[in-house]
């Protein structure tokens, strides 16, 4: 048997698969396992550019045109002078710095805004719940005084006939 | 039974995927109904010019009825009104402008459905983002079965698609992945639905010897079929495959059949043989060890569909549901998400033969209770008369 071979069965062996009824979501997480501890390794190699994560390959840029030499050929030109160049541009370069600190205090100053609006709109529905809440109370106390005020009336008419009552039948046992 | 398959373009040149997809169905249904395609003039789906002459016409025995586009699509505006809706706040109406932009416009096209509702039982219209089916299925709602073939695509989550996949009669998806998402989407648990996804037959006969002499191809291969793309995950298979051989010092080589519209990185063990005939697909199929698909968006894949046909395992990009869900329903091939899942999974696929006869064997069986036209027409035909029975 080949060394291939053998080293392909060695391999194989470090799996286990039932053939006869592969489970492909098992399978994955063997492999899954597998290429996790092998990322040790990968990350201690970091002299190789595949360990580094940079790819391979990638798609070529396509064939240098006119424009591409030019700017080339203007961009050598223009190296020996880039120290004057980053000087001259340093004062642009501080007030950009400036405008972006601004900026960025602006926008700090507006995210907190935001927040204190998101809190506000919060009160704000809280309230509205709670005002819905209370004319729902009110209307069933509304209710339920109606109801007991229509009972004191049926119990005060019936408080009054007997009382009528009472006199008809005074009346009769004490002539 | 008169069915009306209605779909952006049609044709025997026409090799779009909802397209072809459309076609094979229609004409396997035509077995059991009488079907007519509505569909327009156009030819190119970038800027839908007409180009087919008006009116009927027969194509492999059906009756194909086809419209005019009165507005081409401009592409550089379409691309501004895309970019807008997808990055920044934007308006109903905006959404309305990005669809009619989209078009395929075709205004006859929406008539003729229009008057001729009571002449079909049903209309089935493929591919929910184009114009026709958008407005299509306003027309004829009670009569109307979409296939969306949708993909993980950032228009999916445009408003105006919400109601609309809450309209038609019925759903046909291709996957339970494509499915779930539509669902997810729209809340359109409600609508009948099924997942059908469409057939593939495979050649009688095929060689793997005679592609190996006919391109000279020598040892283990695997094999990519498609175009090759940047939205097909190409670039990052050159770069796997490239650090696969690069680490394992594996003599593998991968075979790519397909239009390019990208440059292949000049190694002598990447083959790229460009787009080859049917047959010749099917002996690369044969000999190859795997199939690699390291697509991101698909809402079916074809070529897994075929390699699976062929008893052949997969290895399949895990970024894209679709393939995941299929691989693992299916049991017939692996998926990788990232560079070492990769080197891991095809280290195993190309070490153990057994392995690979074993997912080639599942994914045989899947197939064959799935995705052989026998049950495919058997899927379209239960959710018509289970549609026709209600």
């Amino acid at each position: 048997m080949a060394a291939k071979d053998q080293d392909d069965i060695r391999y194989t062996q470090t799996y286990k698969i039932d053939y006869a009824h592969v489970d492909v979501a098992q399978l994955m997480d063997q492999i899954k396992a597998k290429a996790s501890h092998s990322a040790a390794p990968d990350a201690a190699e970091e002299a190789g550019p595949c360990a580094s994560g940079a790819p391979v390959w990638q798609p070529p840029q396509g064939p240098l045109t006119l424009k591409k030499k030019a700017k080339i050929k203007l961009l050598r030109f223009l190296t020996p002078f880039f120290p004057v160049m980053r000087l001259m541009a340093l004062p642009v370069h501080e007030d950009l710095m400036q405008t972006n600190n601004k900026l960025n205090e602006a926008s700090a100053k507006i995210d907190l805004l935001l927040h204190r609006r998101d809190i506000t709109k919060e009160y704000i529905k809280l309230l509205h719940v709670l005002c819905h809440n209370l004319v729902m109370e009110l209307t069933k106390l509304r209710i339920e005084h109606d109801t007991l005020k229509s009972k004191v009336q049926v119990l005060d008419k019936d408080f009054e006939f007997l009382g009528k009552r009472e006199n008809v039948l005074e009346k009769k046992i004490v002539p | 039974m008169k069915l009306a398959f209605v779909v952006q373009r049609y044709g025997l040149d026409i090799s779009g995927g909802a397209e072809l997809h459309c076609r094979w169905v229609a004409e396997h249904l035509a077995r059991y109904a009488e079907v007519e395609v509505l569909t327009t003039r156009a030819e190119d789906y970038i800027t839908w010019k007409n180009h087919y002459p008006a009116g009927p016409q027969t194509i492999n025995g059906l009756t194909v009825r086809r419209f005019s586009v009165t507005r081409p699509r401009r592409p550089e505006r379409f691309g501004r009104i895309q970019e807008r809706i997808l990055n920044t706040e934007h308006r109903d109406k905006d959404e309305q402008r990005w669809l009619r932009e989209e078009g395929p416009r075709a205004g006859s096209l929406l008539r003729y459905i229009r008057r001729n509702e009571g002449a079909y039982d049903y209309f089935i219209f493929f591919s929910y983002r184009y114009y026709h089916s958008y407005w299509g299925v306003r027309t004829v709602p009670r009569k109307a079965l979409l296939v969306p073939t949708a993909e993980r695509d950032p228009v999916i989550n445009l408003r105006l698609f919400k109601s609309l996949f809450r309209m038609p009669r019925a759903f046909i998806y291709n996957s339970f992945e494509e499915r779930d998402m539509i669902q997810t989407v729209s809340q359109n648990t409600d609508v009948p639905s099924v997942v059908v996804g469409v057939g593939t037959e495979t050649p009688p006969s095929h060689s793997a010897e005679r592609f190996r002499v006919q391109h000279g191809l020598e040892g283990d291969y695997l094999i990519y079929i498609g175009r090759v793309d940047q939205n097909k995950g190409c670039p990052q298979l050159f770069d796997y495959f490239l650090r696969f051989k690069q680490e394992t010092g594996s003599p593998v080589k991968l075979v790519m059949i397909g239009g390019s519209v990208l440059p292949i990185p000049g190694h002598p063990d990447i083959r790229y043989l460009g787009i080859l005939p049917e047959e010749d697909k099917f002996d690369g199929l044969a000999g190859a060890r795997v199939l690699v698909m390291p697509s991101f968006y698909e809402s079916l894949s074809m070529v897994t569909l075929e390699a699976w046909a062929m008893g052949k395992p997969v290895l399949a990009n895990a970024l894209c549901d679709v393939l995941k869900g299929q691989c693992r329903r299916s049991n017939g091939g692996l998926y990788y998400s990232d560079y070492r899942e990769f080197r891991e999974a095809l280290n195993l696929l190309l070490a153990s033969s057994e392995l690979r006869a074993a997912l080639g064997r599942n994914g045989l069986a899947y197939y064959q209770a799935h995705y052989t036209w026998k049950a495919i027409e058997n899927k379209y035909l239960a959710i018509l008369h289970q549609l026709e029975g209600k």
